[in-house]
């Protein structure tokens, strides 16, 4: 007791550094996690059915097939994975063969199916069959849970 | 004579004992330098790290605001099985049921659609929600001609705009539909 009357007041410092350490491993852990997210979301404008009957993305292991499109709505490209893939038979069937390792990898993804609103249908089709023999090809009955990506009603646009 | 002056001065407090003094042999000068540099050592190197934390944290305050705006779209959810099969398997008792088609094709710059089932067609999505909402089968709708995992086949024609497709699809699932899966290539 008398020790630490003599020894006066205690100093109170913060010690900053762990801070910055955690704040710098944040920094690096958002940028790599938004790289990855911009190889994956290409900017599109998404259908936007009113009122809608979707529900907010989960934070599951997705994979993500993204139709890029011109202004008379034929796809010119298809994007999985930060690949691209042309829109003719050879490039679908490349994409098939990327999208069956994906879900071999990982059989509890979810595929999200990106498209811009106005691709014709003739496009989707051909796809929406080849991803199905895909996951038919990886796990024998495997039923894969596709989700169509739409814009939220909020949202502008 | 500054100095000879501070010598002697210096002399006196000895005499007096009021010692210790300054050594009497350094000039003004340098005495000056010594205590700039004692104060300098004292200092230290120091960093200032307040600008840095302000950067760190305008950037995780970026990314994290980055990160959310790439998830705000929201999905549609459906289970895609080999195409042409119904999503349910059932049993071996069970009758396989047929699924309910329903086409989509272009008219006038429109898309109509076509139920292939004796029932009032729909002229929008919406009147489509409706019809099929009023045909579902539940407790409080016991006059209902489908149950909600009764197969649906939505099949819209080459040149339908995906826009259409997914309104077409929303309108059956806010109608109570479960089990509604896209038509193959035709």
């Amino acid at each position: 007791m008398r020790s630490m009357l003599t020894r006066g007041p205690a100093k109170v410092e913060a010690v900053i550094t762990p801070l910055i350490d955690i704040a710098m491993l944040l920094v690096v852990f958002f940028a790599l996690v938004s790289q990855i997210g911009i190889s994956d979301f290409v900017k599109l404008n998404l259908p936007k059915p009113s009122p809608t009957a979707a529900v907010p993305a989960r934070n599951e292991p997705r994979i993500v097939i993204n139709a890029i499109a011109n202004n008379d709505g034929d796809v010119t490209t298809w994007r999985f994975s930060g690949e691209n893939f042309t829109a003719n038979s050879t490039g679908i069937q490349s994409l098939s063969n990327a999208v069956t390792a994906a879900i071999r990898a990982n059989p509890a993804a979810e595929v999200h199916l990106r498209a811009d609103a106005n691709v014709k249908y003739s496009f989707i089709s051909p796809v929406l069959d080849q991803v199905g023999k895909a996951a038919a090809t990886a796990i024998p009955e495997h039923v894969v849970k596709l989700r169509l990506a739409v814009q939220p009603e909020h949202r502008g646009g | 004579m500054a100095e000879a002056a501070s010598i002697a001065k210096a002399l006196d407090l000895l005499a007096q004992g009021k010692g210790p003094v300054e050594p009497v042999w350094t000039t003004t000068h340098d005495t000056l330098a010594n205590r700039r540099s004692m104060r300098r050592s004292k200092r230290g190197i120091s960093l200032n790290v307040i600008p840095m934390i302000d950067v760190t944290f305008f950037l995780l305050v970026f990314f994290v605001c980055a990160n959310k705006t790439l998830d705000r779209e929201e999905l549609l959810r459906t289970d895609l099985s080999q195409r042409g099969v119904a999503m349910v398997s059932p049993t071996s008792l069970a009758l396989d049921e047929p699924p309910l088609r329903i086409e989509l094709f272009r008219k006038d710059n429109q898309t109509v659609i076509k139920v292939l089932a004796p029932m009032t067609q729909p002229n929008s999505f919406d009147q489509l929600t409706d019809i099929f909402q009023s045909k579902l089968y539940s407790h409080e709708n016991p006059h209902g001609l489908f149950p909600s995992d009764h197969p649906i086949e939505l099949a819209p024609n080459q040149d339908v705009p995906w826009n259409d497709a997914v309104a077409a699809f929303n309108g059956l699932v806010r109608a109570g539909y479960q089990q509604i899966h896209f038509a193959g290539p035709q």
